[in-house]
């Protein structure tokens, strides 16, 4: 059995009298330590497949097993739990509190789960040792990203999710933040997933998992992924 | 298509919108609420004063008026309509008790200034109607009323002392609770009775009550019937000046005439007397003549005798000799007999026997005439002695008529002058107690919007921010496209205007429609207030409505202004986030590190919004603020009755005597209660002092030091420091010399109880909440005015105050037994109408909490959409998402409740000194007690307004927080 299976996973939005169906009884598997990139245009279903596997959505019908446990039967208060012990969630807009520094950033989420990494040690290993006591308006996107990210791992979660990590980034700061990623899944041995519609990031990953219209359209395991530095896009 | 846009907006930011109606609603209602109660309550009373014909004029005069006056004052010019009345302020009760004091009007004929609300009038001699009265145990139709007028006899005024009430009536001149004071003693009066005016057996009336001409077109109240009234009053006073002199003239002219008949039938007296006299004195002068002529010729009949006997006694040779000798002693005799009045006396011729016959018959004579002279003497005597005491009495009596008539002539000539007292409805005191609490609504209805503007201003201020930063993109896109700033400007000032008008014209409906009603209602708990009477006064609503529409829009229009300053690029482009700036708490690090994070946030945002952060403390603080002035004016009122007749007055009852002769008697029986736990003497009268600027009177209090530590616990103005009377002098009290600025060390001229002046040095001021006092000792009562002082009244501090009563009356010399409980109640019930007040307040410092605190939470929800729905994304769970959000707003809470203290203290002090009534002083003192509730109860209100908000904060979405940043 997988570390995080993906079972017959529906979703359906009722729009009025129109149901839209974004999950279409999709089904994959995560395996601990991965690096996945799920890759998929607009519309393809990334985003709901992000908000179930982050605990942030549940799912209409199938089963999401996380660790053995199935969260798609999870409610409001569960789905929070989870969310504050087993996910780290990494996003696109870095989202980090404006009135906090970038050390208080990433102890903010410590504060609440159950068995956080040193919170100094984890800005060392995004690089940002230098950066701790600044503000994030004081520091440049790459480096508020690598505090989300630092914020994110520090939780010391099942699961590291990340949402378009590089959107909003510029090609080299991009860069460095996958490196990031990337060093965590393979040097910390965490699990990754990173949702994107950049292809080019594809090649990263251990596994990548192409969607297309709320299904899973092929899953490709890459026993060399390339690494970050090398990455084009 | 631009205004479409507006209405659009509106419909997006419904909940925003809402904010800024429901804050200039609440605004706006509270002042037209406010500004317009005054004019209620003044019109109300107006067309009541109006309809059952308030005087507007009273006038009293020392000696009464006669018809001449009444008829001169019905012609003069400017007086529409005279009424004159007979009225007399006697002891009365009902059952037999006589200890309260009332006033006996007679019921007036022309004017219906009074209105039967039960009963009938009386029919015949010996029934009455009384005041109507809510508050005090009174009289019910088919109570007795017995009258006592003291030492005076009531007969002479009133042709009954016992009436039958048959009706209750109200009246305009007594519509305040508090009736005046009497007349003769300067208590509180507790009833007024009307009688029917044939029951007044004076000649005479005792005031005369004017209705101006015209001034019923004026409203009661307002400076414009002031002006007018004052201008009106000189040709009263014109009037008065020739008409006052003439009662007091025809008396002294009646006077005189009756003195110049007493001084002519004295004088004619005097007279007869002095006639009488002069006749006695002659008598006496003819007695003393014929005493004379006795004497005379008892010398004659002596000399005879002795030459009779000489005879005799010689030979009878000498006979011959002798018989010549008698011949011509004969004719000598014989004459001098013819002239004493006496028989003639015929010597016989020449016989011894006939001598001797003779002899024996001259000494008979003699002996008769002898007798005579001696009665004549005695008599004689007596008459002298009857005639010198008469004249003794005589010139007494003449001595003392001339002396009565001096003295008749000397009074007369000090007649006390005529001078008519003139007053207008400012000295009716419930008149005056009315207009003044008119003015302390007004000048309350001025002050309480500042504080809502205040805060409209900020709620304003942050909303329009907010939405304005919302809407940069929208903004620069119209810059782009080249609408002008002012067409920008102009649509939101139209948001923020349609807000601000519906908010306004709807508050000032609904604040129309509460506020006059719960006021007016409150202070007819204070006064027999007539029907209220509604109105819409169009002024007040324009200015309510306009200056928040112009505040509002004014400060739209500003914060639109600075960001269309923008370029359109920039403008496209997100807020930059502002710069965060350490704090001073974040430089002593081991206080900031021991913070959590939430904390550290609130710390932070706290101090980041600056606009924010007072819009909340000015709301807060108000809502604190107002609640302390809300429990506070409770606390001032009702400690005011508390320590004056706890503290200051420490007796319960006071006795009244007739003279100090029965006080020692009075002193031994009571001493004898067991339930009177203390006695104290002291004598007391109303006296007038005398001042630079204008003579007042206050309550003198002579007493010596021992028996002022009994009956009275005087302290100094700082409510500490007691005070102990000496003889180097005086101590007033502290509303008096707050009137007349008197200082320690000033002197002032007081009068003794028989009226003599002296001048006395203040020694100290002393804390006094009710009536003008001045204390002074009996021994410097004694060297100032060179009479010893007269005890006459016993203050009593007992359990029972109803066996005092009893025990007291039944002594002899008992005036009245006045029980300070008594208006201690009334006091109260009227502190208890302060309770709706309290409400009102109290509601308004929740609505103003509750806007303030929505406001301040929607906006911070709103603003961090994105942090509460990346927080819930990294697990924080609802609790700690609220906590993230709301401590913030409690901490401000808190600093609002702190700031609220200062400002409530100040509002406080400001009702208070504008809640100022004559006589009246209140304590400025807020009870701790009053400082706790108003906390808890805005920090309730903080903690209902969150329980609502946590519902919104649970809504936000945690997708929000993988949208792109606007």
């Amino acid at each position: 059995m997988s570390y995080i299976e993906f079972k017959d996973v529906s979703k359906i939005y009722q729009m009025g009298e129109v149901e839209i169906k974004a999950l279409d009884e999709m089904s994959f598997e995560i395996e601990k330590g991965e690096f996945v990139v799920i890759l998929g245009a607009s519309g393809a279903g990334k985003t709901t497949i992000l908000n179930i596997l982050g605990g942030m959505d549940t799912a209409t019908s199938g089963q999401v097993i996380i660790d053995e446990h199935d969260i798609a039967k999870y409610d409001r208060k569960k789905l929070c739990e989870y969310r504050r012990n087993d996910i780290g969630f990494v996003f696109q807009f870095y989202n980090l509190v404006q009135n906090l520094t970038a050390k208080e950033n990433v102890e903010l989420a410590l504060q609440i789960c159950k068995d956080p990494l040193d919170p100094v040690e984890t800005l060392k290993l995004v690089g940002l040792q230098d950066r701790m006591d600044n503000f994030p308006s004081q520091l440049s996107g790459g480096e508020q990203q690598r505090v989300a990210i630092a914020r994110a791992v520090a939780k010391n979660p099942k699961l590291l999710l990340c949402d378009e990590p590089t959107g909003a980034l510029d090609y080299q700061t991009g860069k460095q933040v996958l490196k990031v990623l990337q060093d965590m899944a393979f040097k910390e041995k965490m699990t990754v997933v990173i949702v994107t519609h950049n292809s080019a990031l594809a090649d990263m990953g251990n596994k990548i998992i192409r969607v297309r219209s709320g299904k899973v359209d092929s899953v490709k395991l890459n026993k060399k992924p390339k690494k970050a530095e090398a990455i084009e896009y | 298509m631009f205004r479409l846009e507006t209405f659009r907006l509106i419909g997006k930011t419904f909940r925003r919108f809402l904010s800024l109606t429901v804050i200039v609603f609440i605004g706006a209602g509270f002042m037209m609420g406010l500004l317009s109660t005054p004019d209620v309550m003044r019109r109300s009373v107006d067309i009541y004063y109006d309809h059952n014909k308030l005087p507007d004029v009273k006038i009293y005069s020392p000696y009464g008026f006669g018809v001449e006056d009444y008829m001169t004052l019905q012609k003069a010019n400017g007086i529409d309509s005279v009424f004159a009345s007979k009225e007399i302020d006697v002891y009365c009760g009902k059952n037999g008790d006589t200890s309260k004091v009332c006033r006996i009007s007679e019921i007036s004929r022309k004017n219906n200034d009074y209105e039967l609300v039960e009963g009938r009038l009386p029919q015949r001699k010996g029934e009455c109607i009384v005041l109507y009265d809510e508050t005090m145990e009174t009289m019910d139709v088919g109570d007795v009323v017995t009258l006592d007028y003291g030492k005076k006899n009531i007969d002479e005024y009133l042709a009954s002392d016992r009436y039958t009430v048959v009706g209750i009536f109200k009246s305009p001149e007594f519509m305040s609770k508090f009736l005046g004071t009497s007349t003769f003693n300067n208590e509180e009066l507790q009833f007024v009775i009307y009688v029917p005016n044939s029951d007044f057996l004076t000649d005479y009336y005792t005031t005369m009550y004017l209705q101006l001409e015209d001034a019923d077109k004026y409203m009661s109240n307002t400076k414009a019937y002031d002006r007018y009234i004052n201008k009106k009053i000189t040709d009263v006073e014109d009037v008065a000046s020739e008409q006052q002199s003439y009662r007091r003239d025809k008396i002294i002219k009646e006077a005189e005439e009756t003195l110049d008949q007493n001084e002519k039938l004295f004088n004619q007296m005097k007279e007869e007397g002095q006639r009488q006299l002069d006749d006695a004195k002659k008598q006496l002068q003819e007695a003393n003549i014929q005493i004379v002529t006795y004497e005379a010729q008892l010398n004659v009949l002596e000399g005879v005798i002795s030459s009779l006997q000489a005879s005799i006694e010689k030979d009878s040779d000498i006979l011959g000799s002798i018989y010549s000798t008698t011949v011509d002693v004969e004719g000598d005799i014989n004459n001098i007999l013819e002239i004493a009045g006496l028989d003639g006396i015929y010597f016989g011729s020449g016989t011894m026997e006939y001598v001797y016959n003779e002899y024996n018959k001259t000494v008979a004579q003699y002996n008769s005439l002898r007798g005579q002279l001696n009665s004549a003497k005695a008599q004689y005597q007596e008459g002298l002695e009857e005639y010198t005491e008469a004249v003794i009495t005589f010139e007494k009596e003449v001595e003392d008529a001339e002396l009565q008539l001096k003295l008749a002539r000397q009074e007369l000539d000090e007649l006390p002058s005529s001078e008519w007292i003139i007053l207008d409805r400012d000295k009716f005191y419930s008149a005056v107690m009315y207009k003044n609490n008119t003015k302390q609504m007004a000048s309350i209805g001025i002050y309480m919007p500042i504080m809502f503007f205040l805060v409209a201003a900020l709620v304003c201020l942050t909303t329009m921010k907010r939405l304005v930063d919302e809407q940069r993109g929208q903004i620069g896109i119209y810059v782009a496209l080249g609408y002008s700033n002012i067409q920008i400007i102009g649509k939101y000032v139209t948001y923020a205007m349609l807000a601000s008008l519906v908010g306004g014209i709807a508050g000032i409906f609904v604040g129309q429609a509460l506020f006059p009603t719960v006021i007016y209602d409150t202070w007819r708990m204070l006064y027999n207030l007539p029907e209220m009477r509604v109105m819409f006064p169009v002024k007040y609503a324009v200015i309510s409505v306009g200056s928040f529409v112009i505040l509002m829009c004014g400060l739209t229009a500003y914060v639109v202004n600075n960001t269309v300053k923008d370029v359109p690029a920039s403008l496209m482009r997100p807020v930059a986030p502002k710069k965060v700036k350490e704090l001073m708490i974040e430089k002593i690090r081991f206080l900031w590190n021991a913070l959590s994070f939430t904390s550290k946030i609130t710390a932070r945002n706290i101090f980041r919004y600056k606009a924010r952060f007072l819009m909340t403390i000015a709301g807060i603080a108000g809502c604190t603020g107002l609640l302390i002035l809300g429990f506070g004016i409770r606390d001032s009122v009702s400690d005011v009755v508390d320590i004056q007749y706890g503290k200051i007055l420490t007796y319960t009852d006071r006795i009244y005597l007739e003279s100090d002769e029965y006080i020692d008697n009075f002193m031994a029986t009571l001493s004898r209660d067991p339930n009177i736990s203390s006695l104290s003497r002291h004598m007391t009268y109303m006296t007038k002092v005398y001042l630079e600027d204008d003579d007042d009177t206050a309550n003198m209090v002579v007493i010596s030091p021992y028996e002022a530590s009994v009956a009275f616990g005087l302290n100094e103005t700082d409510r500490k420091t007691p005070i102990k009377l000496d003889n180097s002098g005086v101590v007033v009290s502290e509303k008096f010399a707050k009137n007349h600025s008197l200082k320690v060390g000033d002197r002032i001229t007081v009068e003794s109880v028989n009226g003599l002046k002296a001048t006395v040095t203040i020694n100290n001021i002393c804390e006094m909440y009710y009536q003008h006092f001045v204390f002074m000792t009996d021994t410097l009562y004694e060297n100032a005015f060179g009479e010893k002082a007269k005890d006459n009244v016993i203050a009593v501090k007992t359990s029972n105050s109803d066996l005092l009563k009893v025990e007291a009356s039944n002594l002899e010399g008992c005036v009245s037994v006045f029980n300070v409980g008594t208006f201690r109640e009334t006091f109260f019930t009227m502190v208890s109408a302060l309770n709706l007040i309290i409400l009102v307040i109290i509601l308004v410092a929740g609505s103003l909490a509750f806007v303030v605190l929505v406001n301040l939470t929607q906006v911070n929800i709103s603003e961090r959409v994105r942090e509460i729905a990346t927080l819930k994304v990294l697990g924080f769970n609802d609790h700690e998402i609220n906590m993230y959000i709301f401590k913030e707003i409690l901490l401000l809470s808190l600093i609002g409740c702190v700031v609220g203290v200062p400002i409530g203290i100040i509002e406080h002090h400001f009702i208070m000194n504008s809640l100022n009534m004559e006589g009246f002083m209140f304590s400025k003192v807020i009870n701790l007690p009053s400082y706790i509730i108003s906390f808890i109860i805005t920090i309730l209100f903080t903690i209902i307004v969150l329980m609502f908000m946590r519902k919104p904060l649970q809504k936000v979405d945690m997708v929000e927080s993988l949208k792109s940043v606007e």
